[in-house]
């Protein structure tokens, strides 16, 4: 099994999730893939050699993520007041 | 001799479901707890907090030690009342908040709905957390025959508010029990578990407080 941190420098550029990841962890590789069945304490980092493997998992993540159900968590509107009991 | 076997085996097959008895519906208890870490409870290591019946349970049954849920309270509760991941409903971010005019979506069909249909009582105490937002939203119109404790998260223990809102409930009306509410919940449970009728399973979902 493959598994993969996928923030590419370039990607990066347009993946406001890999940018905060990336502010945090300047030290962290930018893309980190590692194959978990040999190495589940991922140690060797294979994203150079196997970028191949990267581009195609990073299509079945963007490919799932599209997926998705839009959030329906939203902010507290400002006129909110709470009722006397919850639920009626 | 050779083609004998599986021509008994296929008679077997044959004559099993006409004798078969209905398989027996074991009572099932289901303890989410939240906030609890990995390694809390004994039987995982932990030494900080004293778990024996917790460890008896481990120590009698099956550990699952790969299963995971999601990081927070309603993806989590939304994924076990369905068996979907959360992404599929729109609950993946964060917990269904006091003001949302949401909760988990109407057309769902529901865990405690599939074991009524099945012929278990149902029953659910302690905290919802999938949508208090209309009526439609609350646990006894989403599959439980009986409710007991609070919608939101974070409520006060004593005065079971939760932002001045007064969050304790008993089958979806208000219900003014004083109490510590993890004792209120935990004596719901036991009452449940012994008024429950012999011949009829039982599936409740116990939910202690954060």
């Amino acid at each position: 099994m493959l598994g993969a941190n996928l923030n590419d420098t370039a990607e990066a550029e347009a993946d406001a999730a890999a940018r905060s990841e990336a502010a945090r962890n300047p030290r962290r590789p930018t893309v980190e893939l590692f194959n978990l069945k040999r190495d589940p304490a991922e140690q060797k980092n294979l994203a150079g050699e196997q970028p191949e493997k990267v581009k195609e998992l990073r299509a079945r993540y963007e490919a799932l993520a599209r997926e998705a159900v839009p959030p329906k968590a939203g902010p507290k509107p400002p006129d909110f007041l709470s009722p006397k009991a919850w639920g009626e | 001799m050779k083609n004998t076997l599986p021509i008994l085996a296929g008679l077997l097959a044959l004559t099993t479901p006409l004798a078969a008895v209905p398989a027996p519906k074991p009572d099932i208890v289901f303890i989410l707890v939240d906030d609890l870490g990995r390694c809390d409870p004994g039987f995982m290591g932990g030494k900080d907090i004293r778990t024996p019946n917790l460890d008896q349970l481990a120590g009698a049954g099956a550990r699952l030690d790969r299963f995971y849920v999601q990081p927070v309270c309603s993806p989590t509760r939304a994924a076990l009342m369905t068996g979907r991941y959360p992404m599929r409903h729109g609950l993946q971010v964060g917990v269904v908040r006091p003001w949302a005019r949401y909760g988990l979506p109407l057309e769902e069909r529901t865990l405690p709905q599939a074991l009524r249909e099945a012929g278990y009582s149902t029953a659910i105490v302690g905290k919802w957390h999938l949508g208090h937002y209309e009526p439609a939203y609350l646990p006894t119109q989403r599959g439980f025959d009986r409710q007991y404790g609070h919608y939101n998260g974070a409520i006060d223990y004593f005065t079971h508010e939760r932002d001045g809102g007064f969050d304790w409930h008993r089958d979806d009306r208000a219900c003014h029990d004083d109490g510590y509410s993890t004792h209120l919940i935990a004596r719901e449970a036991v009452r449940l578990i012994r008024e429950q009728p012999r011949d009829k399973p039982l599936a409740g979902v116990g939910r202690q407080p954060e």
